[in-house]
């Protein structure tokens, strides 16, 4: 059998999500006997020619950035984005919120810019993906999955119900019976309610579902008194829809 | 003059390269550079509700995502006068070990490890059933189940929050970490010997730089509310400014930490030169080197503690959060990560929000000292394959974590 050729690869982001994948560790292990692992810089030393599956974290940042990834395009037959800072912008989007000057000031003591840094963006907005790994980070359990998906050659498949749907599964106590607002009937499920689990709220990492309005879970918060729009103010780490996109695909 | 560029650097955390100056066959001067795109997160944590700030700011650095939010929480806790039941401190406490068994054993195994067997990567040694490789691998993924029934999720942990924790690992867990604790204090000396062995690294000069840690009073500590320095200065958390002295280079796009003109260290090799973490006698390898086997003996030393704290934490019946009110007031937590000192400073406004905030991680204090040191190990080398490959070596001796460039050094433009 021909193995695929996967790379890993990272714009600006934390790094948590190629490092989920290896702390998938034994499993890891298991999945280089079926795969040709050709690219991971924090692992190796080498770089390909050609791919067949690259995914790439972290969002588009510098214009550097932007070149690079148009490379990894250029030489990748399926490009998957890895984590919301590449499916969404993820984290890195708060800084829209600031104006520039502000932003280097407090974290320079200086206004002008140190370098050229455009706003943060997801891959979509530079290249055509081919699906996402969604999460911040990303769940090791869904990445193998997913992977395995790719290598039979199916097209990638992520959950369309909200985390509020695997909470009530799992019987966890809800969120906004507590007084909390909670993002989890807003939110892409496929987490297991990690955080609701840990006796947190869901912050949204994972992004949208396809049609929060229209679902069964919508009514969950008009039944607690909330809107969307006032759990989202309070709760807005990770940008969602209603942020107004300038993302729409380039290409 | 010629210029050697050591890039990218792979097996360190992050993207960064090296810059090496040529003259007449000798080095005249080098640069770490970084190129990673650094998120300007204090500037995007302004304005924000204090209580949402751990979590925000773990996302700095996947590594060392435990010790961010615990610094966070920290700091923030000092702002508001929070103190935390003595329970909850216990469970961070173990989510911080956690957190550094599993970066120093990803460092050592993964990253280093390679360098002494002659192979690209850690995959191969693994391929070929190397017993060792395949245990640092196993206490790496023992670091990260610490961190994951302390901190609820192995990367961007959930559990720690202002206050205290959020639940508490169940008993049988903590037997269960107990029994596998036992289990490696009696395997890791073996597994941190070849990190003591002499011949293993190139050659290496005295190590540069006036070493900086938390103060333990004499002790081994990861924690504390004073920094010290070996030119016997001492100073409180909030005063961390006087002793780190960072500031912005007007040409070189820089933020560098010196003191007096002074390159700084910090990390394993500073921290056991203060107070060992152990009994063992074995000398250190040479030079900056033995910063790793200073990372091997505080292997053994977070087992221990880890132990002691599961032993201690199953007796344990206390609340696990104070209460808080948001509201103004300042605070700074000094912290040892695994690459060494972490600062986090926050000032709230009358609402509990973040009016400016000041983190300062270890790779940025140390990057004076790295570029000493390369000029000072690499004076007599002359052949051109060698210098590039001990560059590399010098650089990943430190661990860096590029990745944590909340602050850069010196950037390299785009
Ligand atoms: S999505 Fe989250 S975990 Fe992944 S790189 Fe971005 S900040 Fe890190
Ligand atoms: S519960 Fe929400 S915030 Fe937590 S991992 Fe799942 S989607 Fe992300």
């Amino acid at each position: 059998m021909n193995r695929k050729r996967v790379g890993f690869f990272d714009l600006t982001g934390c790094e948590g999500c190629q490092l989920t994948v290896l702390n998938l560790e034994e499993q890891l292990l298991d999945l280089l006997e079926v795969i040709d692992l050709v690219e991971f810089r924090e692992l190796m030393q080498d770089q390909a020619e050609r791919l067949d599956i690259a995914f790439v974290e972290g969002s588009v940042v510098k214009p550097a950035e932007e070149e690079r990834l148009r490379a990894i395009r250029a030489k990748s037959e399926r490009l998957i984005a890895l984590g919301a800072c590449a499916a969404t912008g993820g984290i890195n989007r708060l800084a829209t919120l600031h104006a520039p000057d502000h932003l280097w000031s407090s974290s320079f003591g200086r206004s002008e810019p140190l370098w050229e840094m455009g706003t943060p963006r997801p891959l979509a907005a530079v290249v055509p993906i081919d699906g996402e790994v969604p999460g911040c980070p990303i769940d090791g359990r869904e990445f193998v999955s997913i992977l395995q998906g790719l290598l039979m050659g199916q097209e990638l498949e992520i959950p369309t119900f909200p985390v509020c749907a695997e909470c009530k599964l799992a019987e966890l106590p809800c969120s906004f019976e507590q007084g909390a607002p909670c993002l989890g009937p807003l939110t892409r499920s496929g987490c297991g309610a990690v955080c609701i689990r840990g006796g947190d709220v869901c912050r949204g990492c994972r992004g949208e579902v396809d049609n929060p309005r229209s679902g069964p879970y919508h009514r969950i918060l008009e039944e607690h008194g909330w809107q969307v729009e006032q759990v989202l103010a309070e709760l807005r780490i990770y940008p969602h829809q209603a942020d107004g996109d300038d993302d729409a695909a380039a290409d | 003059m010629r210029r050697l560029e050591v890039a990218p650097l792979t097996r360190v955390e992050g993207h960064g390269r090296v810059e090496l100056e040529v003259i007449e066959d000798r080095l005249a001067a080098a640069r770490v550079l970084i190129n990673e795109s650094p998120r300007l997160f204090e500037g995007m944590v302004l304005g924000r509700d204090a209580a949402e700030i751990p979590s925000l700011v773990c996302r700095i650095c996947a590594i060392c995502s435990t010790v961010h939010r615990l610094a966070a929480c920290q700091a923030l806790e000092q702002a508001l006068g929070v103190i935390i039941p003595p329970r909850a401190a216990l469970i961070r406490e173990l989510a911080l070990l956690g957190g550094h068994i599993e970066s120093h054993a990803l460092h050592l195994y993964c990253l280093v490890y390679p360098d002494l067997v002659d192979a690209d990567s850690v995959l191969q040694p693994l391929q070929q059933g190397d017993p060792l490789a395949k245990d640092g691998l196993a206490l790496k993924a023992f670091g990260n189940r610490l961190q994951t029934v302390a901190g609820g999720r192995r990367i961007h942990p959930i559990n720690l929050e202002i206050g205290g924790v959020l639940h508490a690992p169940a008993d049988d867990e903590l037997a269960a970490l107990q029994d596998e604790l036992e289990g490696w204090l009696k395997r890791i000396e073996p597994l941190i010997e070849p990190f003591f062995r002499e011949d293993a690294w190139p050659d290496a000069g005295p190590v540069a730089g006036l070493r900086i840690a938390v103060d333990g009073n004499g002790e081994f500590t990861l924690t504390g509310d004073n920094l010290v320095c070996s030119d016997s200065s001492m100073v409180n958390a909030s005063g961390y400014r006087d002793l780190l002295q960072e500031t912005a280079l007007p040409d070189t796009n820089a933020k560098q930490s010196r003191k007096g003109g002074t390159s700084l260290l910090t990390g394993a090799l500073a921290r056991c030169e203060f107070a060992s973490p152990g009994d063992k006698t074995t000398p250190f390898p040479p030079g900056i080197h033995a910063n790793n086997a200073a990372q091997g003996l505080e292997l053994v030393w977070s087992l221990e503690r880890a132990h002691d704290i599961c032993r201690q934490l199953r007796a344990e019946t206390g609340d696990l959060c104070s209460p808080f009110r948001a509201g103004p007031g300042s605070g700074t937590c000094v912290i040892e990560a695994p690459r060494g000192i972490l600062v986090h400073h926050y000032e709230l406004d009358d609402m509990g929000r973040v009016g400016a905030a000041d983190i300062i991680t270890p790779t940025a204090i140390n990057s004076t000292a790295m570029e000493e040191q390369l000029l000072a190990d690499l004076a007599d080398e002359t052949d051109e394959p060698t210098m590039r490959q001990t560059a590399a070596r010098i650089i990943r001796a430190y661990d860096p974590c590029i990745s944590c460039s909340v602050h850069v050094l010196r950037v390299d433009r785009p």
